[in-house]
């Protein structure tokens, strides 16, 4: 027994167990900081107001996926077909040509219900006849861009000038913060209030973590899982809406691919694969980083693919470790 | 047979888990070409045997003898690499392969490098017949019979050579001809020098199949005898030890209300359970007793209606209940505390309150939304009220201790004035002071009226808390006591007993 | 309902019936079908998702699943073609194929040392695949160098051409293998009980990886065909790749459960998808609704695939 100043291994090796179970699972936040002090340092150009405001912006766009797909993954679902969700959402407003009040919700409405039944369809085949979600969702992602594709006949699909109010929700500012990136926030805090203070939010957190008893409890996980890929493909057709007035110009395959980027988000804010855990907050984070990390990327003068290859192997170790800090009373997959 | 050197024994083997010592110091032979037969109670040690001779469990202290030398047998590859092959309930067979491909899986016949399939089936069903089994080589294991798949696993066991063979409940699925089968599968087994140990509860096979027979009680092997020098009644006497009676203690607000808060009638699952019709009354604490396997947790579970049925029906307080389902029962004031709390009972993730919090009743009112301040308080009343020990009401459930974690699971259904409430093993896992808490709470909800089923495996229990007591076997309710004439040695005996008509009051029955 | 739809599921006729289903219907359908010329087109078209289908099919009976074969193929393009100028098409094609390896390896041990999600893992490895590929030809498309290589696809072997010749090829190896072999059955073994497998001391990792690894050359092969074909290597192609070849292997009776199926059922949905994809063409029917109607078919399969009980255990 060493003296009674110095600790011993045993108070040591607990200290550092208890900080690793308060670490896990928050590990986002810490992370995000990090890297954002690295790129500091590294890149100077990095740490202006202008750039860092752009990584907001750019991240919005992903981050508002994130947070709908955060739902579906909290139940222990994917939900891949964001990516042609999104699309959906850039082709049914630009295509109805939104310059004024009447064709705007038009456009808007018309997305909402797309995407809407998109989200009904994964939900029922992987929340009611429990098909696998990965492939069912891949297999709703190629539907969905079919169809999209059938009706805009592949072409580009452009208009020149939009209402002013989806204008200034897309490019504007309020203040110095870029509208997209405050719609993002909003998201988030409205999602993960949703999560924390709703009874749907518990059971879906029970659903994803551990079917069984909330089974036996009384939840109807069926509904549960169904409702979270509403959530998905609301919010996946919200951002698609967002982006299309941002860019005024779509082409193909318009939003096709966007899912991984919004699964590497998600993955990096700390959520679990197996369902159960994670929160939008760490999602936020998530987005955050990835933004950060590409944008670090470009200013580097990185190429294209090699970005590519780097948020690949971003989201294979995001994986790796969830794999390994799993706490041990989780089920495995 | 005596005087050779044994096939496997174990000496001075001791098996310790946190809290409990499954296994005390337990010295045993088996010899080659013998039936040797384990019985005991639940948790009476026998499995825990098993496990560790099929590798699955390494002993605390002690020794393995193969062959006379002492060998480490660490993981049941290992087992099996020594020739000890382990039959049990959930059987080690790949179920999209055939017969022939599974007895002989690992070392299928080769011709130049190509799979000999002929020589592979020819192989397998000399092996089936000479286990006295008609079975297609090209069938797929999973279209097979328990009884088939039985047959499969034991001559794959006899195509790796195997000298020792474990079998734990062969029979517990099987019918009567099946059954004849089995045996004379054992016999030729035993004709060919193979070692045979053989678990079960049926007291009347191994009268029929075994050579000898050891009688575990609570983690000690307390005799062993042979079979053609004992009887039923010395091994039962020998199973229970010491006589327990019924707790004098009894609550003083007997049982008045005669209308049944649950009527269950003619309740059915193939496979599970037939037949099964009972009432429970407001305020009576109902006991469902029998071994394990006998279908008390399938009974509970239809009953909540966490699994389909085949037939019956059920009525809460008078009312049929429809498409039974948990949430329908939970609506009508059931519950279930479920056997395994760490996959059934509680989300392991989330906070005590969460799970406190989870069985949900008063749905529309407030938008869906949590009342956090009435949720954290009636958390912090269950909390004090059941003695649960932990840092905090937002301590997720995953780090408390096993007795607490059961409270927890008990408490949510606490907060739903349930009328009725079913306990599957309350105790199991839980340390003494957690499991004196948790048979007080369960006394005191009866006191207010509400109606509990009771299942438990150790008989100490069910004869302190019960008012009344069915027992189990083969899925059948074979016995009902009430509490004043329940002792353990008719629980016993009914529960291991041959199946007799149940009879209002007592079993009718050997004597 | 559930139990309908279940019903409706075990009740599917064997794939034969629906390949000859398919078959009549296209041809009454449509007259220009039973032409020799289409039926060779048909051939040549499904070549390349054969040989795709060929290696997923092992991975899916070994029970995992791998998604980067199109990333897979269209990086096995690139490398041939890229490689021509320096090294001749002929180690162009060697280099191909061992990329391939290096993914499938990759795969392989993600899933079996870190024990990451099957789905995940590749989806992951598909992304760095891709981003190779997009590296490697500079997001370009590059066309090819040497007449030889772009003759080779189409080089008619008695009269077929050596795609289909090579898918063909393919397909009775990997149907040898997988039936006769013991290492095949070890992977019938263990996509139908890993815990059985490794109690009976089947050699379970080596196994998933030699899955991983066929899946992943087979693809690379496909690409190499493909960019023969096309003459060129280009790093976009292949994102229905996996859909194509998943739908494939389900048509043809294989569950994604693991442990069952034959080749042969992989050769029948190969053949399914392909007389409906050219059913569709030939009736003017447009690219996009073949995404659509392929799409559909899988998500179909794979529900029907999960409605089927696997006959449980009697206890």
């Amino acid at each position: 027994m060493s003296g009674p100043s110095a600790p011993s291994i045993q108070t040591v090796r607990r200290f550092a167990a208890e900080l690793g179970d308060l670490m896990r699972g928050r590990m986002a936040w810490p992370m995000l900081l990090l890297i954002g002090v690295a790129l500091s340092i590294l890149l100077p150009p990095f740490l202006s107001l202008n750039n860092l405001l752009g990584i907001l912006r750019q991240s919005s766009f992903v981050g508002i996926v994130a947070v709908g797909m955060s739902f579906a993954m909290i139940a222990g679902c994917f939900d891949l077909s964001v990516g042609a969700i999104v699309g959906v959402g850039e082709v049914l407003l630009l295509t109805a040509h939104p310059t004024d009040i009447g064709s705007t919700l038009l456009g808007v409405c018309s997305a909402l219900v797309v995407a809407a039944l998109v989200g009904l369809a994964n939900g029922l085949a992987v929340g009611w006849l429990r098909a696998n979600s990965v492939v069912t969702t891949i297999g709703s992602a190629f539907v969905v861009l079919g169809l999209t594709l059938i009706y805009t006949n592949a072409q580009n699909v452009t208009v020149v000038s939009i209402y002013p109010a989806l204008e200034f929700m897309s490019a504007g500012r309020l203040g110095v913060l870029p509208v997209p990136g405050i719609l993002f926030l909003v998201a988030a805090i409205i999602a993960q209030l949703g999560l924390s203070r709703t009874r749907y939010g518990r059971e879906l957190y029970a659903a994803g973590g551990n079917p069984e008893t909330a089974e036996l409890s009384g939840v109807r996980i069926a509904k549960v899982r169904i409702i979270a890929y509403l959530i998905s493909a609301l919010l996946a057709a919200v951002s698609g809406m967002l982006i299309a007035c941002r860019v005024l110009s779509l082409n193909p395959p318009y939003g096709y691919g966007f899912e991984f980027d919004v699964l590497t988000a998600v993955m990096l804010g700390g959520m679990g694969l197996t369902g159960g855990r994670g929160s939008v907050v760490g999602t936020v984070a998530g987005a955050l980083m990835l933004g950060m990390i590409g944008n670090g990327m470009n200013l580097s003068g990185i190429a294209y693919e090699l970005q590519l290859v780097v948020k690949g192997a971003l989201l294979v170790g995001a994986v790796a470790l969830d794999e390994r800090f799993r706490p041990a009373w989780q089920s495995g997959q | 047979m005596l005087g050779q050197t044994p096939a496997i024994s174990v000496v001075k083997l001791t098996k310790r888990f946190p809290g409990v010592v499954a296994l005390k110091d337990v010295t045993l032979e088996f010899r080659p070409g013998e039936v040797h037969a384990l019985v005991g109670q639940n948790g009476a040690g026998k499995s825990t045997l098993v496990k560790i001779l099929s590798g699955a469990l390494e002993p605390s202290e002690g020794q393995i003898l193969l062959g006379g030398k002492p060998t480490r047998v660490a993981t049941p590859v290992d087992a099996v690499g020594f020739g000890i092959a382990t039959m049990t309930q959930e059987m080690n067979l790949v179920p999209t392969l055939s017969v022939a491909e599974n007895v002989l899986i690992g070392h299928l016949a080769q011709r130049r490098g190509r799979v000999d399939w002929p020589a592979v089936r020819k192989a397998a069903r000399e092996l089936l017949v000479e286990l006295g089994f008609d079975i297609d080589p090209d069938a797929r294991v999973e279209n097979l019979s328990v009884a088939q798949r039985q047959g499969v696993e034991i001559a794959r066991a006899l195509s790796r050579r195997a000298k020792i063979v474990l079998m734990d409940e062969p029979t517990s699925a099987l019918a009567a001809p099946e059954i004849e089968k089995l045996f004379g599968t054992v016999a030729k087994l035993r004709a060919r020098d193979t070692s045979i140990i053989y678990i079960s509860h049926k007291l009347e096979e191994i009268f029929r199949v075994a050579d000898r027979v050891s009688v575990f009680r609570e983690g000690e092997c307390v005799a062993t005898l042979e079979t053609g020098k004992t009887d039923r009644d010395a091994i039962v006497r020998l199973m229970v030890g010491r006589e327990l009676r019924s707790d004098a203690e009894r609550r003083k607000k007997a049982v008045c209300e005669r209308v049944p808060i649950l009527e269950v009638a003619n309740l059915a699952s193939k496979g599970k359970f037939q037949d099964v019709s009972f009432q429970l009354y407001p305020g009576e604490i109902l006991g469902i007793e029998g071994l394990v396997g006998s279908g008390r947790t399938e009974i509970v579970r239809a009953v909540f209606g966490a699994d389909p049925v085949d037939s019956g029906s059920i009525r809460v307080a008078g009312k049929p209940i429809g498409n039974v389902r948990p949430d329908r029962m939970i609506a009508s004031g059931v519950g279930l505390v479920p056997e395994d709390r760490r996959t059934q009972g509680l989300v392991l993730g989330m906070s005590i309150v969460d799970n406190v919090s989870l069985v949900d009743l008063a749905r529309r009112r407030s938008f869906g939304l949590r009342e956090i301040g009435v949720e954290r308080s009636a958390a912090q009343k269950l909390v004090d009220a059941l003695s649960v020990r932990a840092p905090s009401l937002a301590t997720p459930v995953a780090t408390l201790s096993g007795g607490n974690q059961q409270k927890v699971a008990i408490g949510k259904w606490l907060r739903t004035s349930p009328r009725i409430l079913i306990f599957d093993e309350p105790t199991r896992g839980v340390d003494i002071a957690a499991k004196a808490d948790i048979l007080r709470i369960i006394k005191d909800l009866a006191e207010q009226g509400v109606g509990i089923i009771f299942i438990s495996s150790e008989q100490a229990e069910v004869l302190t808390v019960c008012d009344r007591i069915l027992v189990l076997r083969e899925g059948r309710i074979v016995a009902e006591f009430n509490h004043k004439e329940a002792n353990s040695e008719l629980l016993t005996q009914a529960a291991f007993g041959r199946s007799r008509p149940r009879l209002s009051g007592t079993e009718v029955g050997a004597p | 309902m559930k139990k309908l739809l279940a019903k409706m599921a075990i009740s599917r006729q064997p794939t034969i019936f629906v390949l000859a289903l398919v078959i009549v219907g296209s041809a009454i359908a449509e007259p220009q079908f039973l032409t020799t010329a289409n039926l060779f087109n048909l051939l040549r078209q499904v070549a390349p998702n054969c040989i795709v289908a060929t290696g997923m099919a092992i991975v899916i009976i070994a029970g995992g699943i791998d998604l980067s074969v199109g990333a897979m193929l269209s990086l096995g393009g690139v490398i041939a073609v890229a490689a021509q100028p320096s090294f001749g098409y002929g180690l162009g094609i060697l280099f191909a194929l061992l990329a391939g390896a290096a993914a499938g390896l990759t795969n392989g041990l993600l899933v079996t040392r870190l024990r990451i999600n099957a789905f995940i893992g590749t989806l992951g490895v598909m992304t760095i695949v891709r981003g190779v590929a997009l590296t490697l030809s500079r997001s370009h498309t590059l066309p090819g160098q040497d007449p030889a290589f772009a003759a080779l696809a189409d080089r008619p072997i008695v009269g077929i051409p050596a795609s289909t010749v090579l898918a063909f090829a393919l397909f009775l190896a990997g149907h040898y293998f997988m039936s006769s072999t013991p290492a095949g059955r070890s992977i019938y073994a263990v996509g139908g009980s890993l815990e059985a497998s490794r109690l009976a001391g089947l050699r379970v990792e080596r196994s998933l990886l030699f899955a991983y690894l066929s899946s992943a050359v087979a693809a690379a092969l496909a690409g190499v065909v493909v960019a023969s074909e096309i003459n060129s290597g280009s790093p976009v192609l292949g994102n229905d790749t996996p859909l194509s070849a998943i739908a494939a292997v389900l048509l043809g009776g294989i569950s994604m459960r693991g442990g069952s199926g034959t080749m042969i059922g992989m050769l029948q949905g190969v053949l399914i998808l392909g007389v409906l994809t050219n059913g569709l063409n030939i009736s003017g029917v447009g690219g996009f609704y073949q995404i659509v109607v392929v799409g559909s078919l899988l998500i179909l399969t794979v529900v029907l695939d999960r409605l089927v009980p696997r006959k449980s255990r009697r206890k």
